[in-house]
């Protein structure tokens, strides 16, 4: 028997895509965040009991964390089990949180970031520099748009209704899903490092001769200096010790001094 | 250029609150992009906007906030070097030479705000043991007040104070080292890009991406067009890996 309508759950649904960072910390990460979505249903299901009450408050305190939207099918399962398994269900979904976060926070992060991020980003990237262009920011807020009203609710009321089921029968799905933007995702970046790496070589003057060294990279491969750069940073970012923040570094130290030389012009 | 009061304290207000949509509903109101269109409205040219926004999350495509991280804050740099730049001119040299900086520097106020609100939730277990629901639940909104400092006060004192500053330190520099901050600006996407390529299955997706290359540079196919060829065959991947399952499944 459900205990909580359709408008309450939407209800829960909202307070877990409001509330569930804006607590975010060091010690707990999104934990506060989570105890504050669920106080609504502890007040339900435990409000008379006392005790129950301390000890779903206290276990839903525990550090949690993973993709936000991937969250939204974590709390669906969790208020069904609880709803169903009362008090004695606490310890299942205590052990089902800890368990999901860390697989769904790098299924999201993969499915979210890279449709978001790579495709949509890169999208925007293009049209907004090379053509000056509003279209791209559109089409990447309206998949945000559509993330948050459509998406984020299905992906809820998938975990409230197939509770802890949905794990096994997702499981192989969500995997095909993960490989799949994978690929786009890398295609994608294919497509941009043509578009938006701008290497481009001057020329050196020896013997009394000047060669324009971009011709000479034309010849080769038509952005040559961007396959190259990418490369040299792919390699180096491989290496131990080195950090997305010191590559930057490394970049803009290359950009200056072949720019001081007129080795790499604009 | 400097800016009138009324217009660092909108972008002040927007930056705050564009930081809690980021953690909550995220339509987008914290984008780079998003921002320097913003803020390209509120000194009265959004193509700048569009531009100095477009080449600053060419930066960070392949930056998220995976697990938490604190990462280089390409967000307030948009809004600061649309700002300042004055017009498109020198819009590329001012990318690099001020936005590099800014989103570096301001790093730090996410990991203040993140520290800050370890005090909220210690309130909170307070809380949690006398069973008190609604402060509980105050507890975490106020974690809302650091999160939206974060962005806030650097935004702020950047744009109160950084105008003066840009004006020195540009006629300052010589003519080749702004070169160098142009070219600078250029190739600096190959970091994003890189970032990325680390993060995804890049070896096992290698024909996809030299796929994505030879559609762009030898074919000139839009990037939007690549998008959905790639949005083909993930759909084509995603097929054969679900079919191959079930068939698994009736061999067993």
């Amino acid at each position: 028997m459900s205990k909580f309508t359709k408008k309450e759950l939407r209800a829960l649904n909202f307070r877990w895509i409001w509330q569930s960072q804006i607590g975010w910390n060091y010690e707990r990460m999104q934990g506060l965040g989570y105890l504050s979505t669920m106080l609504p249903v502890i007040e339900k299901l435990y409000g008379k009991d006392a005790k129950a009450k301390d000890y779903a408050l206290r276990v839903h305190s525990q550090f949690f964390n993973t993709q936000p939207a991937m969250g939204d099918i974590i709390v669906g399962m969790d208020i069904a089990i609880e709803e169903a398994g009362g008090a004695n269900a606490i310890d299942t979904v205590a052990a089902i949180k800890s368990s999901l976060m860390g697989p769904f926070a790098g299924i999201g992060d993969t499915i979210f970031g890279v449709i978001g991020g790579t495709v949509f980003g890169s999208i925007a990237v293009d049209l907004a520099v090379n053509s000056r262009s509003y279209v791209g920011i559109a089409i990447w807020t309206i998949w945000n748009l559509s993330v948050l009203f459509l998406l984020r609710p299905l992906m809820f009321d998938l975990g409230y209704k197939q509770g802890v089921t949905l794990v096994t029968t997702m499981a192989h799905k969500l995997r095909a899903l993960t490989e799949a933007a994978a690929a786009l995702g890398v295609m994608v970046v294919g497509a941009m490092i043509s578009t938006m790496v701008g290497v481009k070589f001057g020329a050196i003057t020896a013997f009394g001769n000047t060669f324009d060294l971009q011709v000479l990279a034309n010849k080769i491969l038509p952005n040559f200096g961007a396959v190259l750069l990418v490369g040299l940073c792919y390699w180096l970012l491989g290496r131990k010790g080195m950090n997305s923040n010191k590559l930057l570094g490394i970049v803009i130290a290359i950009a200056l001094v072949l720019g001081w030389f007129k080795l790499l012009i604009i | 250029m400097t800016l009138e009061l009324w217009q660092v304290v909108v972008l002040t207000v927007w930056a705050g609150l564009a930081m809690l949509d980021a953690l909550s509903f995220n339509i987008g109101m914290n984008g780079i992009i998003q921002t320097g269109i913003f803020t390209g409205l509120i000194v009265g040219n959004p193509e700048l906007g569009l531009v100095v926004g477009g080449t600053l999350q060419s930066y960070a495509l392949g930056i998220g906030t995976y697990g938490g991280a604190s990462i280089p804050n390409y967000t307030t740099a948009a809004m600061f070097v649309t700002a300042i730049a004055g017009g498109l001119d020198n819009v590329e040299s001012f990318i690099t030479m001020y936005g590099i900086p800014i989103a570096t520097l301001t790093i730090m106020f996410d990991v203040a705000a993140r520290f800050a609100n370890t005090a909220f939730q210690h309130a909170a277990d307070r809380f949690v043991i006398t069973g008190d629901v609604k402060k509980i639940e105050l507890m975490n909104w106020l974690g809302t007040i650091p999160w939206s400092l974060s962005r806030a006060l650097p935004v702020f004192f950047a744009l109160a104070f950084g105008p003066e500053l840009v004006t020195q330190i540009n006629k300052a520099v010589p003519a080749q080292l702004l070169a160098g901050f142009r070219v600078a600006g250029k190739i600096l996407p190959a970091v994003g890009f890189t970032i990325l390529l680390r993060y995804l299955p890049t070896v096992k997706n290698a024909a996809y991406l030299i796929l994505g290359f030879v559609l762009v540079s030898y074919m000139a196919v839009p990037v939007l067009g690549v998008s959905l060829i790639g949005g083909a065959a993930a759909i084509l991947i995603f097929k054969k890996l679900t079919e191959s399952a079930q068939g698994g499944d009736i061999d067993e």
